[in-house]
């Protein structure tokens, strides 16, 4: 069993980069997904993740032992994310339109092994789930940040409340309503394909 | 337990943030509920679905890029003074600065402390400080009991002669 994340934590402040790179390592996935999730684009998700990083390792003297490294990176990242969608948001519509262009919208890729991934024998099936994967996604791409930030650290993450309303820093009940409110907005888009 | 009470708490019973009494609650109606059981599988589903969809998109990224550009980032970032070097609350380094402040003043409204002239060690402000030390009145006690002293002007060493029969003292 390797350091526990206060142990990396404590070595990264006296200087040892390896410990903060074990840090990286063991999160960068956890991260990553939250900011595909947040962003819907790959290369603004990389960007997102390494910034989040970057920040973390110089604010290493604010972070506080009573909570978990990883809720801490997350709150981070989540600031990350929901700035970066207000700075394009202010992007002309020419370079906003652009930009969608990047995203991952290619219906093969949504199936669920991925482009040539597992064939289920079954066409209507794979079309099918590949059809509600993209209406996930469009589903998920119109919530608000807020709303997205929440389902994706329960539904993808898997945090408690409590870690939620840690890393969103708002109350518990917040966390719940928001909650609620996205999934209902999911589960609506899925029924009128089901 | 009715349907619309279930409803409330379906949520929190699939995330299993529910207290246990109630927990039983939601999971009893459910089983005589059709409805409510197939609202919960939806929302186990929905989870499923979601979870299936980012993990898939990623694994399809590049993670390997992620530390040598956190390496970099780091290296091009001002050093961390403060991360490394000191893990004080903010607001203990504000009163460690304040302090230091009216130390500064308090010295400074003491009158000048220090003589400097060209050529001259300049003398510490302990050693200038004209409020006499304990120190100092022991050494006067004992002087001129065969112990004569005599200050260096250039480095302000204070020379110490002893005598053992009680005239002018030897060095």
């Amino acid at each position: 069993m390797g350091p526990s994340d206060g142990e990396l934590v404590q070595r990264a402040r006296e200087g040892d980069r390896d410990a903060f790179r074990e840090l990286v390592e063991r999160y960068q996935r956890k991260i990553a997904t939250l900011a595909l999730g947040m962003l819907r684009n790959r290369d603004d998700a990389l960007d997102v993740t390494q910034e989040t990083f970057a920040k973390a390792y110089q604010s290493l003297d604010r972070f506080k032992g009573d909570a978990s490294f990883y809720t801490w990176a997350y709150r981070i990242a989540v600031n990350l994310c929901i700035d970066h969608r207000r700075r394009e948001a202010k992007l002309p519509h020419a370079a906003l339109d652009s930009r969608d262009s990047e995203r991952s919208e290619d219906p093969l890729s949504l199936l669920p092994d991925g482009p040539g991934g597992a064939d289920h024998g079954d066409p209507y099936q794979s079309t099918r789930d590949a059809e509600i994967a993209r209406a996930l996604a469009e589903a998920i791409a119109e919530l608000t940040p807020e709303h997205r930030a929440v389902i994706l650290l329960r539904e993808v993450e898997g945090l408690s409340y409590e870690e939620i309303s840690r890393v969103l820093e708002c109350p518990k009940g917040t966390v719940m309503s928001r909650l609620h409110y996205a999934r209902r907005q999911l589960q609506e888009r899925l029924r009128g394909i089901r | 337990m009715t349907c619309t009470d279930v409803e409330q708490l379906l949520g929190a019973f699939v995330d299993t943030e529910l207290p246990p009494p109630q927990l039983l609650d939601v999971a009893r109606h459910a089983a005589t509920c059709m409805a409510c059981d197939g609202a919960i599988r939806e929302l186990t589903e929905l989870r499923g679905a979601v979870a299936a969809l980012l993990e898939r998109e990623v694994r399809q990224l590049d993670l390997s890029r992620i530390w040598p550009a956190v390496d970099a980032a780091i290296d091009q970032a001002p050093p961390l003074t403060g991360a490394v070097h000191s893990s004080a609350p903010a607001a203990t380094r504000m009163w460690a600065a304040l302090l230091a402040v009216a130390a500064t003043a308090l010295l400074w409204f003491q009158g000048p402390t220090t003589h400097h002239q060209p050529g001259k060690t300049p003398m510490t402000i302990a050693s200038a400080r004209p409020t006499r030390t304990s120190n100092q009145s022991a050494i006067d006690r004992i002087a001129g009991r065969g112990i004569t002293m005599r200050r260096e002007p250039k480095s302000g060493t204070m020379i110490i002669w002893v005598s053992s029969n009680g005239g002018e003292g030897a060095r």
